[in-house]
């Protein structure tokens, strides 16, 4: 079994993981900033999908040997996107809106949860459409065969955040909005058929804030990545997945 | 028994014809050119002007906001785009794109209200601000989600569980409030006659009950098409409440040249728009006589009436194109003077907006015909 990391810049963790401990079979590829994701960025052609343009077609064909993206038999895809919730929960929109059941008695701007669905929706740029086009393609391929897709979250917000140490947007509300973020790309996803591979609750505090210990040896001035250890732990969790389904299956 | 009124249209009768014989003089002589039709129509319509003159100010400074019906947004829109201080209470996160915004109707107007299409929709809504009336519909459940029965396409889909929607109501009907309390010039936009009232409390409905959500109960839900009294009655009220908050407060008032998407009378729905249109010009010409703070603002007639041929309708002859709304505003504008050089919408640059830039919650009863 070949395990193929590949994403967004969340991914550069992973790859010093591997780096540090490496793992059987797998194998981590940063493909380029998420903001790559913004805009259309991969191509379907027949059974085959592509990435439609640099960087994230080169490192795509440099790390698997070919440009087509769908899984080859023994392979595993693990994408390091769609769950990139930072530039929604730093936003400075959370010092004066909240989720309405935040918001009551506390002088924010309720908004419903079906807004931030349409701002999850569209926050997470292509990634869903490109998913989704996977799997397609890859059931157009293999019939009814589950696709050996994974998509693996990104790390919450941290509790020193600038949004709510400099911006002052109440942490309850921050966290809120990265859940609600996180809530609808997971429901997207499983809908698909994909699983997920969620951060663990090993790696948060009560408030759901990112432990500090996987932020040590991160720049202050990074607003959202995690370190090597919190990929670790993420690896771990695709690994007993990854056991779990090979025993069932 | 001789009528008053008799008597004095004798009087002024015989004055006049005393002067014409003593001067040769009557009312219409020495009258302005635009007070003759013969004068109008010799011109082409796009350059038929001085059909608005102001009785108050709007300038830079000034605090407008803006509510009423699909048309309204308009106008709402192009003051804001044209650097009039144009309020909006509730602005949407700027997280939300464009077309989300408008899906859930923000920026349609100076809060989210949606569509306001009747004078008693307006009062009802100010009554509700004020803690006035508390409508007895309080909320439609369908399939697990919470709809608000007086404004039910404002959150598509509907809100997620009812403590949302009592949440965000708090906050909406807090700033309508506030809007009022600020507010300098509010544009109003009388759209329609006919609506759905609430048997019990008669409470007015924004669109018949299960056209856009609910579920339609004739036991629950009847027609009422509102005549002049009950427009000018329902306009009174309001216009007492907003004073009493913001003793100040002017009003400009416009009549929707958008004619009916559909109508629950007998009549055939060009009889029926042209019955509405006509107690909503009427009403809206009487407040304006009436009340130096009330203005009007002929949008209707600049669009609708037959000097203009049609010019300014999309081809469903109800929208109106986007060169119909530049007009509209270059007539507006000529009064009220554009504020800034920052201006890049409004007036004669206004932007190739479409129909589907507006949002219009009365059409959903297009899908019926």
């Amino acid at each position: 079994m070949r395990v193929l990391i590949a994403g967004d810049s969340h991914t550069r963790a992973y790859r010093t993981a591997l780096e540090r401990s490496p793992r059987p079979n797998m194998i981590a590829t940063m493909l380029g900033s998420g903001s790559g994701t913004k805009r259309p960025f991969f191509v379907r052609e027949g059974v085959e999908v592509r990435f439609a343009a640099d960087p994230y077609r080169s490192a795509w064909s440099q790390a698997s040997g070919r440009d087509d993206i769908l899984p080859r038999e023994g392979e595993t895809l693990a994408l390091v996107m769609g769950f990139h919730s930072a530039p929604n929960f730093r936003h400075r929109d959370w010092t004066a809106f909240a989720p309405a059941e935040l918001a009551a008695g506390n002088g924010a701007i309720p908004i419903s949860a079906a807004v931030q669905d349409a701002v999850a929706l569209k926050g997470g740029g292509h990634t869903r459409r490109f998913v989704e086009t996977l799997v397609d393609a890859w059931r157009d391929r293999e019939g009814s065969r589950d696709a050996p897709i994974f998509v693996l979250s990104a790390p919450p917000p941290y509790r020193g955040h600038s949004i709510i140490r400099r911006a002052k947007a109440k942490p309850e509300v921050v966290i809120a909005a990265h859940r609600r973020f996180v809530e609808s790309a997971r429901e997207f996803f499983r809908g698909l058929g994909v699983e997920v591979i969620d951060y663990p609750a090993a790696s948060t505090d009560d408030e759901g804030f990112l432990l500090p210990e996987f932020r040590e040896g991160i720049s202050p001035q990074d607003p959202h990545h995690a370190n090597s250890r919190f990929a670790d732990i993420m690896m771990d969790q695709l690994e007993l997945r990854l056991r779990g389904s090979s025993t069932t299956s | 028994m001789i009528c008053a009124s008799l008597t004095k249209a004798t009087h002024w009768g015989r004055t006049m014809l005393d002067r014409r014989t003593t001067a040769a003089k009557h009312p219409y002589h020495g009258m302005p050119p635009r007070a003759f039709w013969k004068n109008m129509a010799r011109l082409s319509p796009l350059a038929i002007d001085g059909l608005y003159k102001k009785k108050f100010r709007i300038g830079a400074d000034t605090k407008v906001a803006s509510a009423g019906s699909c048309f309204a947004q308009h106008v709402g829109r192009v003051l804001k785009a044209s650097g009039f201080n144009y309020l909006d209470y509730e602005p949407a996160p700027r997280l939300l794109d464009e077309a989300d915004r408008q899906r859930f109707g923000y920026g349609m107007f100076s809060a989210r209200y949606g569509n306001i299409y009747t004078a008693r929709q307006l009062r009802q809504l100010l009554e509700r601000a004020l803690g006035q009336c508390k409508p007895v519909d309080d909320h439609w459940a369908v399939n697990g989600r919470y709809y608000d029965p007086y404004r039910p396409t404002i959150e598509p889909g509907g809100f997620a569980s009812l403590a949302e929607l009592q949440t965000i109501r708090q906050h909406h009907l807090e700033q309508v409030r506030r809007l009022f309390q600020d507010v300098d010039v509010f544009v109003f936009t009388l759209g329609l006659t006919e609506t759905w009232v609430n048997a019990q409390d008669g409470m007015a409905y924004q669109v018949c009950p299960g056209t856009s959500a609910g579920i339609f109960d004739p036991d629950q839900h009847v027609f009422m098409n509102a005549s002049y009294k009950s427009v000018v009655a329902d306009m009174k009220a309001f216009m007492r409440m907003a004073r009493s908050l913001n003793p100040k407060i002017k009003i400009l008032l416009t009549v929707s040249p958008v004619p009916l998407a559909a109508t629950a009378t007998d009549q055939h729905v060009l009889v029926a728009t042209s019955y509405s249109k006509s107690v909503l010009r009427a009403a809206a010409g009487y407040l304006a006589e009436r009340y130096d703070s009330v203005d009007y603002f002929p949008s209707y007639e600049i669009i609708s009436t037959h000097p203009f041929h049609g010019f300014f309708f999309e081809r469903d002859l109800r929208e109106v194109n986007p060169k119909g709304v530049e007009f509209v505003m270059g007539h507006f504008f000529e009064q009220h003077k554009i504020p800034s050089k920052k201006a890049s919408s409004g007036g004669k640059r206004a932007k190739k907006k479409t129909d589907e830039d507006v949002w219009c919650d009365e059409k959903v009863l297009e899908k019926y015909a």
